[in-house]
């Protein structure tokens, strides 16, 4: 087991000076609540431990030495005691490396419950989301959940995790700082930008004292919660998790049965040649049993019960951006060879040709006929959304039902019921040259 | 496919050849351990990193609980780390300047109190744009020579804290370490290095 990198030592120096220095207690964390910011590399930990002092005058150290925590970061605060207790000095031991020294004036003697926090970089987290959809693939069971990693050369045990989702625009403006001090990495860049860095830890202490009161106004912590806090969300993890450094964990953060979703298959040449693609769609809302905050970037994995007795079915993976509440999206889950579509060009024709006056063609039209099979293999009714591309002055003319998505894009939706094969035709007609109209 | 190990006598070239290696290799002459170059930073960050840390993980930091010869060896091979870090990678100022400073912590540990502050001081001198370093060299160094009542030597270092580091809008530990200098200054907060073993 590794030595924890940070250690608190507090010291009482009793009247009079000159006696010996008595160590008082070597305290253990009584709490640390981790919030973890996603939009850059930074953490804002928050430690509570219960110290005894003496009256007069203590020291406290802390190091923060083979790990990823910003000194400058670093706040001493007695949560007890307040007024009794004063911060008059800090210092660098040289005995150690990268050890700092609080000497604490104390009028109590006896425990104090401290705060002690700072930012660290090395810990990030991510969100991964798990779909189980029904045989017949009209609602699904949807699991959130998150992945902690740990490389900032600390072990935080027993921690209590706050992720904040989202974006603030100064988080925006510290990520590209970072990206343009390139392979400098992070930290160098908010070194040489101390203002900008203690703008963004000046904002970041003003939400999480935002944070604390909503939480002190009596919010359930034992499960997911949304904060709102103008651009960006709170989530706070139910329950402590020990997340030791150089692991990654992963912690479940909600499920819901009974999503309501629509199971579609799309078809696009240009996009995914003759593969037909699977779907799932649902929205993130109430109705939908779901809504209760933004659902952050992650991974999702999808399957299928395939029979009664919940044996399952890996339908395929992707992944989806942030998903405000009330918002639909649209998980792409890969090709499906149980459906098939296969256009084929029945015949060709060039009409209405046009001259100039030196004979050359100067407006031609092209009449194409075109059968498409489609075909249902599957056992549950299926929908087919299949999309076709044309250029310059077209018109299609068809007996199927069809809409025009755009100028050069037109769209078929058929309902298939299983082990269904249909065809249909259309015929499209495109004016070249002077013949075309527009 | 059978292969035969055949053994004939070396040339006597060879045998020169490898007489001057061993030679050198005894004397230190062997082949240096060259730093990346400039041109790749990436490289030269990761190297600067990896000796700082090598020397606070593996030396500095046990050296604190070693007693003796063992101590001093820890210090030695720290020192030596340290001053590789901040002659060879001046171009990393994260890394150097905190090499530089770790190098002055462990001449005061030595109680080599000239030394320590001549490269407290030229953490400033070197790395001007490190701001939390230099607040952590010059406050090192008012706090030594006022604990070696060298009050006078003190003053100026703190004086120079306050005048770049007191402003209203400091952050939390900055604004501890101003109030400390200013109690220093004020003659408050006296203690001698005695109260620190």
């Amino acid at each position: 087991m590794r030595t924890p990198a940070i250690f608190i030592l507090l010291l009482a120096l009793t009247a009079p000076a000159l006696a010996r220095v008595n160590v008082v207690t070597l305290p253990g964390r009584d709490s640390v609540l981790l919030t973890i910011y996603n939009s850059v590399d930074l953490t804002l930990v928050k430690e509570t431990r219960t110290l005894t002092f003496r009256r007069g005058l203590n020291r406290l150290e802390f190091s923060w030495a083979n790990t990823l925590i910003d000194p400058t970061s670093v706040e001493f605060r007695p949560l007890t005691h307040a007024d009794e207790i004063e911060v008059l000095d800090v210092s660098f031991p040289p005995r150690v490396t990268n050890t700092l020294e609080w000497r604490i004036n104390s009028e109590h003697a006896g425990e104090v419950l401290v705060e002690i926090r700072y930012f660290t970089s090395g810990i990030a987290w991510s969100a991964d989301y798990v779909v189980e959809a029904a045989k017949n693939e009209k609602e699904a069971g949807l699991v959130g959940y998150v992945r902690v990693q740990n490389n900032s050369g600390e072990d935080y045990e027993k921690a209590q995790l706050r992720l904040v989702v989202g974006v603030i625009r100064l988080v925006e403006q510290i990520g590209q700082l970072a990206r343009r001090s390139g392979a400098r990495g992070m930290t160098e860049a908010l070194k040489e930008q101390n203002e900008k860095r203690d703008q963004l830890y000046s904002a970041y202490r003003e939400a999480d004292l935002l944070f604390d009161k909503k939480v002190m106004a009596g919010v359930e912590l034992k499960q997911m919660i949304k904060e709102n806090l103008s651009e960006y969300y709170l989530y706070t993890v139910g329950g402590r998790d020990t997340v030791p450094n150089g692991w990654a964990k992963r912690l479940p953060s909600f499920s819901t049965n009974g999503v309501p979703i629509t199971s579609y298959y799309k078809y696009e040449k240009e996009r995914w040649g003759d593969r037909v693609v699977r779907y799932y769609r649902f929205k993130n809302d109430k109705p939908s049993k779901l809504g209760n905050e933004p659902l952050p970037d992650g991974d999702v994995k999808a399957f299928r019960h395939v029979t009664d007795d919940a044996l399952y079915s890996f339908v395929g993976r992707t992944s989806v951006k942030y998903i405000p509440v009330d918002e639909q999206v649209e998980l792409e889950l890969g090709d499906d060879l149980e459906v098939m579509v296969k256009p084929k060009l029945m015949n060709w024709v060039k009409t209405d040709m046009r001259f100039d006056a030196r004979g050359n063609v100067k407006g031609w039209t092209t009449k194409e006929t075109w059968e498409v099979e489609v075909q249902n293999s599957k056992e549950i009714d299926v929908v087919l959304d299949i999309r076709r591309s044309f250029s310059g002055d077209w018109t299609l003319r068809t007996s199927a039902g069809y809409e025009n998505v755009d100028a050069t894009k037109a769209k078929f939706v058929l309902p298939l019921k299983p082990r269904e094969k249909q065809r249909f035709t259309y015929e499209l007609e495109t004016r070249h040259g002077t013949n075309a109209t527009r | 496919m059978n292969s035969k190990l055949v053994m004939e006598p070396m040339p006597r070239a060879n045998i020169l050849v490898l007489l001057l290696f061993a030679v050198g290799l005894l004397t230190g002459c062997g082949p240096k351990r060259v730093p990346p170059t400039a041109a790749d930073p990436l490289q030269r960050y990761a190297a600067a990193k990896a000796l700082f840390e090598r020397a606070s993980r593996e030396f500095h930091i046990p050296s604190a609980q070693a007693r003796g010869p063992e101590r001093t060896k820890l210090e030695d091979l720290a020192a030596a780390l340290y001053a590789d870090v901040a002659r060879n990678y001046a171009d990393q100022p994260i890394w150097a300047s905190q090499a530089l400073r770790s190098l002055g912590h462990l001449h005061a540990a030595r109680t080599n109190i000239n030394e320590a502050i001549k490269v407290y001081a030229q953490v400033a001198e070197k790395f001007p744009q490190q701001d939390f370093e230099v607040l952590m060299a010059w406050k090192s160094a008012g706090d030594l020579l006022s604990d070696a009542d060298r009050p006078a030597e003190a003053k100026l270092y703190y004086e120079k804290l306050l005048a770049r580091f007191d402003k209203p809008d400091a952050l939390p530990i900055v604004q501890s370490v101003v109030r400390g200098a200013k109690a220093r200054l004020n003659g408050e907060l006296l203690l001698s290095s005695r109260d620190r073993q």
